[in-house]
């Protein structure tokens, strides 16, 4: 918990926020529910920092952060009872590997090729994280309302 | 999604006029490519599309979604089947008031079926719902630079990102019509904002060019595109999945290409 509380931890949590909110209002998410969806941005880059440390590689902590976004936006969806898209996609958003693909190619203009190749293998380990991680929590989410039917019926 | 069965009555046979059934499907395929244009995925409209059908009152909906088509069969009660399907071009972005009202209007149909004729006027009305232009400058704006100081930057590379984006805005507003294709578009928008953000952070010393950069990349980057992607394979859509991957993966490639090329010349000129 001490990594994340530091002035960078914090100023990254607060960016992933904003940036989040940003994302919302490109994406035309009605003002009412932006609030509740950014902060589902926030909480998915926490769970990353909380992962970071404690897990190796990339995928592990994109997986496990993009699952936990995941299920924040289901629950909102089924409490406010509005589809579960913008929540998923604003939660999202800060694990996008933007700046690894920027220093891809950075290293590609300098010809450090092998370099170049290891930080697009790390962007892909975290887009397939985020998507699995995503699909892992629509399923059990998927599951969980077969069985509440199951139970009705 | 609407997970609870409506107890609703069928409308289907209902109107007098014969083609009604006709303009009830075509109604179908605006709404399924309305959602399609605002970002709801592939087995959400293929799920919307088969319940406002059965609200209709067919025997049997096939509907088959996939990102570049839509093509659905009513088997009717009658014993006629009807098919159309529609050519899907765009790929759009995200809308999500849009895909908000559709989602309660389809909720609306199958809880109380209406005629072809007020359903055309609800998606009318749904389209014209467009985001006002300044919401997307100011959003821009906030992500760019709220993600230039995300990854490290200071509040000064925040304020450049933020001058870019809107710059990316114009530019999606204004050259995008004038480019043959998305991917044509890519390579210019990538490499003018690049080569800028280069010019800029050379005149400027202290600025920090990849931050800047990064930033302004987030708006560009078809990250959703590729994890929607991830996504559809996942959970069993794999055509679309794959059509959506290979179309992401050539925008990034677009991207690349084009920031490369404008870092590469602003290091021969300077």
């Amino acid at each position: 918990m001490r990594e994340i509380l530091t002035i960078h931890g914090i100023i990254q949590l607060v960016m992933a926020l904003l940036g989040s909110a940003g994302f919302a209002m490109i994406f035309h998410l009605r003002k009412q529910l932006m609030a509740v969806a950014s902060l589902g941005g926030l909480f998915s880059w926490l769970v990353y920092l909380i992962c970071e440390p404690v897990m190796s590689g990339y995928f592990f902590p994109s997986f496990v952060a993009s699952a936990c976004g995941a299920f924040y936006a289901e629950v909102l969806a089924r409490i406010l009872k509005v589809p579960s898209t913008p929540f998923f996609v604003v939660a999202m958003i800060p694990l996008i590997p933007g700046s690894t693909l920027y220093y891809a190619m950075d290293q590609v203009v300098h010809g450090y090729l092998s370099l170049a190749s290891a930080y697009g293998v790390r962007t892909m380990q975290c887009a397939l994280g985020i998507g699995g991680g995503m699909s892992v929590a629509w399923a059990v989410c998927d599951l969980s309302r077969k069985i509440r039917r199951m139970r009705k019926a | 999604m609407n997970t609870s069965t409506f107890q609703s009555v069928p409308i289907f046979g209902k109107s007098e006029e014969p083609e009604d059934a006709g303009h009830f499907l075509h109604e179908l395929l605006i709404m399924g490519e309305l959602m399609q244009s605002c970002g709801a995925e592939v087995f959400r409209v293929e799920d919307t599309l088969n319940r406002m059908g059965q609200a209709y009152g067919v025997e049997r909906m096939n509907v088959f979604v996939i990102t570049s088509s839509i093509v659905i069969t009513m088997e009717l009660p009658d014993g006629r089947e009807l098919t159309q399907t529609r050519r899907i071009r765009e790929s759009g972005s995200n809308d999500f008031t849009k895909l908000e009202r559709l989602n309660a209007l389809s909720r609306d149909y199958c809880r109380n079926p209406f005629e072809a004729k007020i359903l055309k006027q609800r998606l009318e009305e749904i389209r014209c719902d467009c985001l006002p232009r300044k919401n997307r400058y100011a959003g821009s704006v906030l992500a760019a630079s709220s993600f230039a100081m995300f990854f490290g930057g200071n509040i000064r590379d925040a304020a450049v990102a933020g001058i870019f984006a809107v710059m990316i805005c114009l530019m999606q507003d204004y050259v995008a019509a004038v480019c043959m294709n998305a991917m044509i578009f890519n390579v210019v928008v990538s490499f003018l904002t690049g080569f800028g953000i280069c010019i800029v952070s050379h005149l400027f010393p202290g600025l920090h060019m990849d931050m800047i950069m990064i930033g302004d990349i987030m708006l560009l980057i078809p990250g959703i595109a590729i994890t929607n992607a991830v996504r559809d394979v996942l959970i069993g859509d794999t055509i679309s999945g794959i059509m959506r991957f290979i179309e992401a993966m050539l925008w990034a490639g677009c991207l690349a290409f084009g920031f490369m090329s404008a870092i590469w010349a602003v290091g021969k000129l300077w």
